[in-house]
């Protein structure tokens, strides 16, 4: 029996498509964590993102063959794709979280120290912000900053040309660095006083 | 240039809550009843095929003899018997027929 927890992840598909429960578990706890975040930082909501990795990982094993080994796409950047997209669609259905109100539930629901309440609200203000960020400059942001993606992936997973997705992130930084200095967040010794 | 590097680390800073430790055997246990699909192509098939020789099983391999000799003896064996049956059938009627001419003769 092959041992599977060396076995690289395109490799471990290929068992996946013949059914192989232990490959698609082997590939479900290697990945978890990372796709679990990925859909966190686009959905802001960690029940909703636990809900996004299963069903992306459930439409992978009841459905492999969408993973065509040909086209010689990596696992991570085609999956991705699917948890991006599944993501996108759970936010559509769901509302907006208008930018105050994450602030607000931090500060009604924690009386703790001072410092802390800062971390939280400051969380909260980045939080609501990128999540203020149109859909695509949000993802755009995401794959690449956050996840770590070239330019060149993040636009095969968001389907726009490599010059669009730099086109996104420039203005999704722009967005965000107005809205964060708006806020006093971009000059040090300011941000304490504001929320103190 | 301070507020970039300000910003960019306030970027990091941004915070993904834990994981449930048991996300992982939740998606897990919920595949099980499903079953992946197994549909046929041929291009599966061919895999499984080449897998089974390239990469020696010989159980596999030892079946899939057994079912060719089987299957091409069941040929041969079918062929053969279906012209002795002919053969015999057209002897038999021959037989009948002289006999029953003698029988006529002698009446």
């Amino acid at each position: 029996m092959a041992d599977y927890e060396t076995e690289t992840d395109e490799s471990l598909l290929v068992h996946v498509q013949r059914g192989d429960q232990r490959a698609f578990a082997v590939l479900v706890t290697r990945h978890v964590k990372k796709f679990h975040a990925a859909a966190y930082r686009m959905c802001s909501d960690a029940q909703e993102s636990e809900d996004i990795v299963q069903e992306a990982f459930l439409k992978l094993w009841s459905k492999p063959q969408m993973w065509d080994p040909s086209r010689g796409a990596k696992f991570s950047t085609w999956f991705y794709r699917i948890v991006t997209n599944l993501s996108i669609d759970k936010m559509r259905r769901k509302k907006a979280i208008p930018v105050g109100d994450v602030i607000d539930v931090f500060s009604d629901t924690r009386e703790s120290q001072e410092t802390e309440l800062y971390e939280k609200e400051k969380q909260g203000a980045l939080e609501g912000a990128i999540q203020s960020l149109p859909e695509r400059q949000k993802t755009a942001l995401n794959l690449c900053f956050y996840e770590g993606l070239s330019n060149r992936e993040a636009a095969d997973i968001m389907g726009v040309s490599v010059k669009a997705l730099e086109s996104l992130l420039v203005r999704a930084k722009g967005a965000l660095k107005d809205e964060l200095s708006r806020r006093g967040m971009l000059t040090e010794p300011a941000r304490r006083q504001s929320y103190a | 240039m301070r507020e970039d590097v300000l910003f960019d680390a306030i970027l990091r800073e941004r915070h993904v809550p834990e994981m449930p430790t048991n996300l992982a055997y939740r998606i897990i246990e919920a595949a099980k009843p499903r079953g992946a699909e197994k549909g046929f192509t041929w291009t599966a098939f061919q895999r499984v095929m080449s897998e089974i020789f390239v990469i020696p099983q010989p159980a596999f391999a030892m079946a899939v003899v057994l079912m060719i000799g089987v299957y091409s003896g069941m040929q041969y064996t079918s062929e053969q018997s279906m012209e002795m049956t002919m053969a015999r059938a057209n002897l038999s009627s021959f037989v009948v027929a002289d006999l029953s001419v003698d029988y006529g003769e002698f009446q």
